[in-house]
């Protein structure tokens, strides 16, 4: 387990345009007990090159808005009520289905969390991959395959041309999230969405699947977006982190930011209910009590209030816009807001929060 | 024989339930099939068409199942003796008038003895069989002799036995030929002798000489009857055991000769041009389908693709209401019976069997759940067999009208079921 | 697998020989013979009885009818004389095979077809169109249909032929009605089936590679949904082939589905006995080929049973 808190290098920002962002994303289910909000205004880019991890609790809108950026949520129930989606320039909520079509796969590979059933079990794991590629890339079938075999080499699958010959349920668990990940690179995508790819998975197998992750990254120079409850995994790979709690982003900056300055109460208490080794007096693992807000009928004022420890009559009443305290670091929180007077102060606490 | 009856009644071996009303349709155009309610329903050597859709003088029938045996003389089922009667010919044949006359079939003339008990037959000129072989009377003496045969166990042996020495012939037990060799070989030569000795004899080719036991003034009638059909010995051994499984398996003498035979599905029968009195059959073809299912022929007679159907109980008054012109009904000569299992000891005791038959509601069995005009048989023989005279109905002369009670009488069956049960020893609770 | 199939076979052929047993104590357990119900003179019923082996010892009946039916002999047939039961199940059987075969062909293709439209356009117009059709097709006995569609399309459109086994044409409504409710039955289970497997996590991946609808339709949904729907193909083709003696006997197809039953009816022995074992041999062999083709259609099972021996 990987347990040192570490921000990675900071990012060198460059004026560039994002390769993705999202804007205002509003995604809504609806159910017949009534409409879920589920992502009520998720905003947040991701540069060429970076990786940002995403984390939250369960059920906070992380794996809708990963899909949204894919069209994959299903309709009906569910609905983007609004927002853009801009990936390399276009607005992805404008495409038609078949322009969709080849921006996934091709230009946007994503690997899913449950690599149990993420796979096809009455095709052989060559073809599944064999198909992605005759489907973006103007090769026949025999290079196809030969590069499908290349693939499952490349995420270190051992002895890959019979490997590609067997059906999913003759690979272990890691092999076929290995597979997946091959069949997610093998169009070379400019990005990679990688939704909680560990989280079913043993501990062992966990990390030899982020050391991959992290050596394709350098190694193809690839942009990623990663869903992850494994904060371990956060600080191994990622160099943006994006906060949400139900459906919205409460807080985003670079990693260290995040580790070393979080801002947000609820940041503060998900970085507490990490286990740390590097603390000399153990203390106790805190869980954060109360559970997240109803989605079918979200607070008008911020959805964590009823949890948060330090939770002022504001907090109840609206909802915090985000805010950029300092560069590329924006929280969304009445604390920090100008009209509390203590705001400063409480900025200049929240760094060393993480210490107490 | 009405004392037979009524022995037969008392003691209700069989009980009689009712006599069956043949309900059917006929369009318009067909004219001149003679219905009979014995023997051959349906004989259509008589019949013609005006103006059918699909050509005239072709008739398209449902004959509801495949002919189960062709083989005139063991044949023993409604729908292979309307086929039988149609291919083959007996002495006489039943005219449109209702009666045999003299000429009417391959007999050009007979005479009877003074006595009654000897018939001779003299054939027609120049019969000849479908494949050209000349018809002469010992067809008719092997075909005869054949059914009474014990080797051929024929069903309806039992219509010959008037003739002299032909009850002897099937009485004859041939044992097994490989456990018993000499015994067989004894039965052979014996049956042999008693075949010779049987009253059945041609003198030349075209004079057949009948003795009967007794005098029988149906007897013409019977010669009708499909077991009385000539049979050709040539044929009839070449074929053996599969004689008349087939269309090309048998000769035909009759107005018609079946063309095609696709069994289970059609039959298709055309005029027979080796028939003597060819110039007046007017029908070239019937195409029999063979539906089981009742409703189907219905179908297709609206459709006017069946030219005359049996009508079922629940399309009657559909029928006599749309259709009243081509609805017709005529009794049949047949009584359906409940047959009393015998082996039973109860269903052996007189008095139980005849009080089921007394509590039978008979008219309530007809109206409500045939449904087709059936009647009650209030004995076995139906009304539509006479007596003496063709105006004396049989069974109301000489059983009785109403010997059963129509409508049951529960009161008897009561007192006779009490009578039973002492007489069977089942003690009556008090 | 090829020890697999020996068992399999071997279960197959001692199935028959129960199939055949019980066949012959229940055709001799039931009161009456061939000859009970007909008037005849008891002599002519022993004589009946001797020409077709009745007579003898009911296991030297036995032992005689095991003998023949080794030799493939199913004896002449009491009703029909001096017609043998093998002649008769080989000149009438192939007419049922084609009839059920031709229903089946639509049936399982239609159904199919249907069960995945339906579910691809799920609370849609033709959703609903597809589950009346599979209701009707279900609660709707195949007569009652038949006799509509020959009343309708026969007697009043006169679109069809009403029966007769004749031209293509012919075959229609006998191979529609004999059909519908295996159609039914394939649409709803494919329906359901489509519907389970359009949210599984696969179908999921799929698009995510960016395969068009079509091709996730039939290569990942169809694939996986027909599975289940296969194991039930043995059943249905019981059903179709029992289903053919109404069939046959409405639109006065020359099948051997009607002698199942008339036989029975006549107290035809050998013929009971022929078209049973018939029959039986049919099922325990579609029973056997639908296990195997499942076996290759879903390579987890194929593995296991491999792995098993
Ligand atoms: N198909 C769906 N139907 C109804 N609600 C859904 C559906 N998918 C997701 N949701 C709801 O959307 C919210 C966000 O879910 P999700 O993005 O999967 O959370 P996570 O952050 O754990 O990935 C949850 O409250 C969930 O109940
Ligand atoms: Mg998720």
């Amino acid at each position: 387990m990987e347990t040192a808190i570490e921000g990675k290098a900071f990012a060198p920002s460059s004026g560039e345009a994002p390769l993705l962002s999202i804007e205002d994303l509003q995604v809504s289910f609806y159910t017949y007990a009534g409409e879920v909000h589920a992502v009520r205004g998720v905003s947040y880019s991701v540069k060429k090159g970076s990786s940002l991890a995403v984390v939250g609790e369960s059920g906070c809108g992380k794996t809708v808005t990963v899909q949204s950026v894919m069209r994959l949520i299903p309709t009906p129930p569910g609905r983007i009520k609004g927002g853009r989606i801009i990936f390399k320039g276009k607005d992805i909520l404008a495409l038609s289905e078949k322009e969709m079509q080849s921006v996934r796969g091709k230009e946007i590979g994503m690997i899913f969390q449950d690599p149990m059933t993420g796979l096809n079990p009455t095709m052989n794991v060559g073809s599944q991959i064999v198909e992605a590629i005759v489907k973006h890339q103007r090769v026949d079938k025999a290079t196809a395959w030969e590069k499908a075999v290349k693939m499952l080499e490349m995420v270190e699958i051992p002895n890959p041309k019979v490997r590609a010959l067997q059906y999913p349920h003759q690979y272990s668990g890691g092999m076929r999230q290995r597979a997946m990940i091959a069949m997610a690179l093998a169009c070379e995508p400019d990005l990679l969405i990688a939704d909680e790819p560990t989280t079913s998975l043993d501990v062992t197998i966990q990390s030899q699947i982020l050391d991959l992750l992290l050596e394709l990254q350098e190694r193809l120079g690839m942009t990623i977006i990663i869903i992850t409850h494994n904060l371990g995994v956060v600080a191994r790979l990622a160099n943006e982190i994006v906060v949400m709690y139900a459906g919205k982003v409460v807080e985003q900056g670079t990693s260290s930011q995040i580790f070393y300055r979080p801002l947000h109460p609820y940041t503060h208490a998900l970085l507490r209910s990490v286990p740390r080794l590097d603390r000399k007096t153990r203390t106790a693992l805190a869980s954060i009590p109360g559970t997240p807000p109803d989605l079918f009928v979200p607070p008008k004022g911020c959805a964590f209030a009823p949890r948060c420890p330090r939770a002022m009559k504001v907090c109840l009443e609206a909802d915090a816009f985000p805010m950029e305290l300092e560069k590329e670091h924006q929280v969304s929180c009445w604390l920090y807001h100008e009209s509390n007077p203590r705001a400063a102060m409480e900025l200049e606490k929240g760094g060393v929060a993480i210490e107490r | 024989m009405g004392q037979a009856e009524k022995i037969l009644l008392d003691e209700s071996p069989i009980i009689p339930v009712y006599w069956p009303q043949r309900n059917y349709a006929e369009h318009t155009w067909v004219k001149g099939i003679v219905r009979s309610a014995i023997g051959a329903q349906n004989d259509w050597k008589y019949a013609w068409t005006e103006g059918r859709p699909g050509g005239d003088n072709k008739l398209s029938l449902n004959l509801g199942e495949e002919p189960p045996d062709l083989q005139s003389i063991t044949s023993t089922d409604q729908v292979s003796f309307d086929i039988l009667n149609a291919v083959l010919e007996g002495m006489a044949r039943l005219g449109p008038d209702g009666d045999f006359k003299m000429g009417s079939g391959l007999a050009e003339s007979w005479t009877i003895s003074e006595d009654g008990k000897t018939y001779t037959f003299k054939l027609k000129d120049g019969l000849k069989w479908s494949d050209g072989t000349p018809l002469t009377a010992h067809d008719f003496e092997y075909a005869w002799k054949k059914a009474v045969d014990p080797r051929t166990a024929s069903q309806y042996n039992y219509m010959l036995f008037g003739i002299v020495g032909a009850e002897d012939v099937a009485n004859i037990v041939i044992p097994d030929k490989d456990s018993d060799p000499a015994g067989y070989d004894k039965a052979i030569s014996d049956l042999n002798a008693a075949m010779d000795a049987m009253g059945v004899k041609a003198l030349d080719d075209k004079t057949l000489e009948v003795n009967l036991i007794a005098p029988n003034n149906v007897f013409i009638n019977l010669t009708s009857f499909a077991t009385f059909m000539p049979l050709n010995k040539a044929a009839h051994e070449k074929w053996g055991e599969e004689y008349a499984t087939e269309a090309n398996k048998m000769l035909y003498c009759g107005p018609f000769i079946i063309k095609e035979w696709q069994h289970d599905s059609k039959m298709v029968l055309v005029k027979n041009p080796n028939y003597w009195d060819a110039d007046n059959v007017k029908i070239t073809e019937i195409k029999f389908d063979m539906i089981k299912d009742i409703n189907t022929p219905i179908s297709m007679y609206e459709a006017n693709e069946l030219d005359a159907i049996g009508v079922p109980g629940d399309f009657i008054p559909k029928f006599q209401a749309e259709r009243p012109d081509e609805f017709h009904q005529m009794a049949d000569a047949v009584a359906w019976y409940l047959e009393c299992n015998l082996e039973d000891p109860v269903m052996q005791n007189a008095k139980f069997r005849l009080a089921l038959s007394e509590a039978l509601d008979r008219k309530a069995y007809c109206d409500n759940v045939l449904r087709n005009f059936s009647a009650p048989a209030t004995s076995l023989t139906p009304p539509s067999i006479h007596g003496a005279t063709p105006d004396e109905v049989f069974a109301e002369k000489y059983v009785g009208k109403d010997y059963l009670p129509p409508t049951g009488n529960p009161e008897k069956a009561k007192q006779l079921l009490k009578e039973a049960l002492e007489e069977l020893g089942y003690a009556t609770p008090q | 697998m090829g020890r697999y199939i020996l068992k399999r076979f071997v279960f197959m052929l001692v199935s028959m020989w129960v199939i055949v047993t019980a066949c012959f104590i229940l055709m001799n357990a039931v009161p009456g013979s061939p000859f009970t119900t007909a008037k005849m003179t008891p002599l002519v019923r022993k004589q009946l009885e001797q020409k077709y082996g009745l007579d003898k010892p009911l296991w030297q009946q036995y032992v005689t009818l095991l003998k023949n039916l080794l030799r493939g002999d199913l004896g002449i047939s009491i009703r029909e004389r001096g017609r043998s039961v093998n002649g008769i199940i080989a000149s009438r059987f192939p007419v049922s095979l084609v009839l059920g075969t031709e229903a089946l062909a639509f049936a399982v293709t239609t159904g199919l077809a249907l069960g995945v439209i339906a579910s691809l356009y799920r609370g849609k117009t033709l959703d609903y169109i597809a589950i009346i059709i599979a209701i009707l097709g279900v609660s709707v006995p195949n007569f009652v249909v038949a006799s509509v569609l020959q009343y309708v399309l026969g007697a009043k459109l006169k679109l069809l032929p009403i029966a007769r086994w004749e031209s293509p044409a012919h075959h229609i409504l006998p191979a529609f009605a004999l059909g519908l409710t295996t159609l039914a039955t394939m649409a709803r289970m494919m329906r359901s089936s489509m519907l389970e497997v359009i949210n599984q996590d696969y179908v999921r991946t799929a698009k995510a590679k960016g395969l068009t609808p079509t091709q996730i339709t039939w290569r990942h949904c169809i694939r996986n949904a027909i599975l289940p729907v296969v194991t039930i193909l043995g059943p249905l083709i019981a059903g179709i082939t029992t289903g053919t003696l109404v069939v046959e006997r409405m639109f006065g197809i020359p099948g051997l589905g009607r002698y199942f039953v008339d036989s029975i009816y006549n107290r035809d022995y050998p013929l009971i006995m022929g078209t049973t074992v018939f029959y039986s041999a049919i099922l325990l062999l579609m029973t056997f080929l639908v296990d195997v083709a499942y076996g290759f259609i879903d390579p987890r099972i194929r593995l296991a049973k491999g792995r098993a021996d």
